[in-house]
């Protein structure tokens, strides 16, 4: 009987083409839109790359500027100089096929269109050797004698900083947004939970009021339910988390089998959250469908699918939020796995959704148990 | 004037959805432009970055190096425990970090300086890259001193004086280093609003005509075909130019001074163009979507994806330049693009490029039209 009510509800699901779309396709459709809007954030915005800068040399230039910006481009691989006129060195730096403009004239200027991390470096770049120059002036005045020892330790560029890496993983802010998207793929769950009990309750659907003058046990057409739309829910989640991972390369660490393990779950917890919202009181279907999609967008939001970093502002003015919404939870679950080398937090995480999970279920059942219909 | 009514009885009907989006852009444009209220730049000065240092060093050189970053960076202490520095290098909260060990002016002065500071960083972060040669200057100018002769204390001291000097930076246009106006960003995310409330409102509308039953009963009342389709058409038109009428309104009341700039009135006739297309949109829609539900997920994938790839949601300047190339076809691109150089011109003759962009995004319009009559054409001849 199990088996075949099984079988039953998970073609019915399957048919069902708006729920397959909301639990499969948006979640893919959302995935691959971050990925092409801020996948490259990282390569873009943070990670080193030589800077291309244009360079002008004007009447009475330094040349041993020159030198020290080749040397900066071949030894140190800093900067990417690029030599041009004053005309076509601007309309580079407005096409931003370079981020600066050394002008080596009677001063040594620089250019820059904005504000930023390379600029910065740029501009210290300059700077440095404006310095060097002072340095090895005041040396002359100090101690002449001494200035090839001093030039001698400038040459050879003692290391004074030992690195340390603080991880083994890509750091990346923006896969919290890939974490919060497949929190919410989890909780997508909400509407097949309330499914479940729109085919329950009598007052509901037909379909359950047929039910209940069915000859079997109402629990034992509850469970095959259940049990199916848990599959499919969880089926599709890991579909698009393998799609996140392995097509749109997004890397999510490297322990695929925890990471399976929250997906499920999460997922446990979006059909039972569902469930019980379904169960209280007796409002009609769409309104408890509002308030599934309410809660459900609400508690992405704060797991920051939205706005970035809202897990860290909640941390420190509402830390509460954070340990009983489940979106946060499975964020940061996630997150722990990735970045910690215990598992201390994680299991934390993961214990409060269990706990959050098992509350919703044993609520549920207590307000669906029992319910008799007047015979009319 | 029947079905001109009609037309916004069923839209009244659909008058809660509508609302909330309104009311929620409306909140989140008034918090967004709080947020940016930076004042504009005069001056190029480095970035000011935040390193998290810890130092043990009992000599002076350990403070005269703190000293020296805390000119140009944020210092704050080294946050407790490797969990909580991590967060923090995740959030970006912390730049850098750098610990400087007890013996470490002592083992400088005997030349035995090399990788004793102890710095954290995220590996290959430019920040990192920017820190670490800052404070490499420092410590190279140091030795230099001393290699020199010249008394420790006095070292740090010439050290410190030489780093004082600064390079000769300026701005390549003036109005570069001037942040954007709150205007901007009220504008900026229209494109996402405007589709998500057209599809909504029009096609729920022209799906109420479309409906089978309902349609066949209107073919034979006495109203003829045209002036029925007149109606509809008229109700669109009112329809799109009072949502654009609405945000318009909002931006007078939110952003004033900018509306009664040059700048503020594009903006405006930017907004009302993509209205336009907007409406195309929904119309488009409106043919393919079989239900109400249809066409709710299509208000989510035509908003979502429009601004997502067009650089509403995300700047376009973070996207790769392949997909950059695939923007080009979306219209809210030619929006975003009008919408970033609007800001920069100060007289409408500076204004050619822009109307360029406007035309764009009204060929869209008409794509969209276009491709909504042939879904209708088609299903027609195959009904």
């Amino acid at each position: 009987m199990f088996w075949q009510l099984y079988q039953y509800s998970i073609k019915q699901t399957l048919r069902q083409k708006m729920t397959m779309f909301w639990i499969l396709l948006f979640p893919i459709i959302l995935g691959t839109l971050f990925r092409v809007s801020f996948g490259d954030y990282l390569d873009t915005t943070l990670v080193f790359h030589q800077i291309p800068v244009a360079y002008v040399a004007q009447e009475g230039a330094d040349p041993s500027f020159e030198e020290v910006l080749n040397a900066l481009e071949e030894e140190n691989e800093m900067i990417q100089m690029i030599p041009a006129d004053s005309g076509k060195a601007e309309e580079l730096l407005k096409e931003k096929k370079v981020e600066g403009i050394y002008y080596n004239g009677e001063s040594i200027r620089l250019a820059v269109e904005e504000q930023a991390v390379n600029e910065s470096i740029l501009s210290s770049v300059l700077e440095q050797y404006q310095r060097v120059k002072t340095t090895v002036e005041q040396i002359g005045r100090e101690n002449p004698q001494a200035i090839p020892k001093a030039l001698q330790l400038l040459k050879q560029q003692p290391q004074y900083l030992r690195e340390i890496s603080i991880t083994d993983t890509p750091q990346n802010v923006m896969t919290d947004y890939f974490y919060a998207l497949i929190a919410m793929n989890c909780l997508m769950g909400v509407t097949m939970g309330l499914e479940i009990v729109v085919g329950y309750k009598a007052n509901l659907s037909n379909l359950a009021a047929r039910r209940v003058s069915a000859g079997i046990s109402r629990f034992g057409m509850l469970l095959p339910d259940l049990a199916a739309k848990f599959t499919i829910q969880y089926l599709c989640s890991v579909c698009s988390v393998c799609y996140l991972m392995y097509v749109m390369k997004i890397s999510l660490g490297d322990k695929p089998g925890l990471l399976f393990l929250t997906v499920l779950v999460g997922s446990m917890t979006g059909i039972f959250l569902g469930f019980f919202i379904g169960g209280i009181g007796t409002y009609k279907k769409s309104m408890k469908e509002g308030i599934c999609v309410c809660i459900m967008m609400l508690s992405s939001f704060l797991g920051g699918l939205m706005v970035g970093g809202i897990y860290r502002f909640l941390e420190k003015r509402a830390p509460l939020i954070n340990r009983v919404n489940p979106a946060s939870l499975m964020v940061n679950a996630l997150y722990s796995l990735n970045i910690y080398e215990g598992y201390e937090k994680y299991t934390q995480c993961m214990v409060s959704l269990l706990v959050i999970t098992a509350l919703l279920g044993a609520g549920a059942f207590a307000l669906i148990r029992r319910e008799r219909y007047a015979s009319i | 004037m029947q079905v001109f009514k009609v037309f916004f009885k069923v839209l009244n009907k659909h008058k809660l959805t509508l609302c909330i989006y309104i009311v929620i852009y409306l909140m989140i444009s008034i918090a967004i432009s709080s947020s940016t209220q930076e004042s504009g730049r005069q001056e190029f000065s480095k970035v000011s970055l935040s390193i998290a240092v810890e130092n043990q060093d009992q000599g002076e050189l350990g403070t005269a190096l703190v000293s020296y970053l805390e000119q140009q960076n944020r210092i704050q202490e080294l946050p407790p425990g490797r969990q909580a520095l991590q967060d923090a290098m995740y959030y970006q909260e912390i730049d850098y970090a750098l610990v400087i060990p007890d013996d470490f002016t002592e083992r400088f002065q005997e030349g035995k300086g090399e990788e004793l500071l102890e710095g954290t960083t995220v590996p290959g972060s430019r920040a990192s890259a920017l820190i670490e040669n800052e404070i490499q200057q420092y410590l190279t100018t140091a030795s230099m001193y001393l290699a020199a002769g010249i008394e420790p204390e006095y070292a740090w001291q010439l050290a410190a004086e030489d780093m004082k000097q600064s390079a000769q930076v300026e701005f390549l246009e003036e109005n570069d280093n001037q942040s954007l106006p709150n205007g901007y960003y009220f504008f900026q995310y229209i494109p996402y609003v405007f589709l998500v409330l057209m599809i909504l409102g029009l096609g729920a509308v022209m799906k109420t005509f479309r409906d089978k039953d309902l349609s066949a009963r209107n073919k034979c009342s006495a109203t003829s075909f045209l002036w029925q389709n007149v109606q509809i058409m008229m109700g669109c038109v009112l329809f799109t130019l009072g949502v654009c009428m609405i945000f318009i309104v909002m931006a007078y009341l939110l952003e004033g001074q900018y509306m009664y700039t040059i700048s503020g009135l594009l903006s405006a006739v930017n907004a009302l163009i993509f209205s336009i297309c907007a409406a195309g949109v929904a119309w488009f829609c409106a043919q393919i979507a079989k239900n109400g539900q249809e066409l709710n997920a299509m208000s989510n994938i035509f908003g979502l994806s429009f601004s997502f790839l067009g650089g509403v949601f995300v700047p376009l300047g973070l996207m790769s330049s392949s997909v950059q190339k695939v923007s080009k076809f979306i219209p809210s691109y030619w929006y975003v693009v009008a919408n970033e150089e609007i800001q920069k011109i100060g007289s409408l003759e500076e204004a050619g490029e822009i109307y360029q962009y406007f035309g764009m995004v009204l060929m869209f319009a008409l794509a969209f039209f276009a491709a909504g009559l042939l879904v209708n054409r088609m299903k027609q001849r195959l009904a």
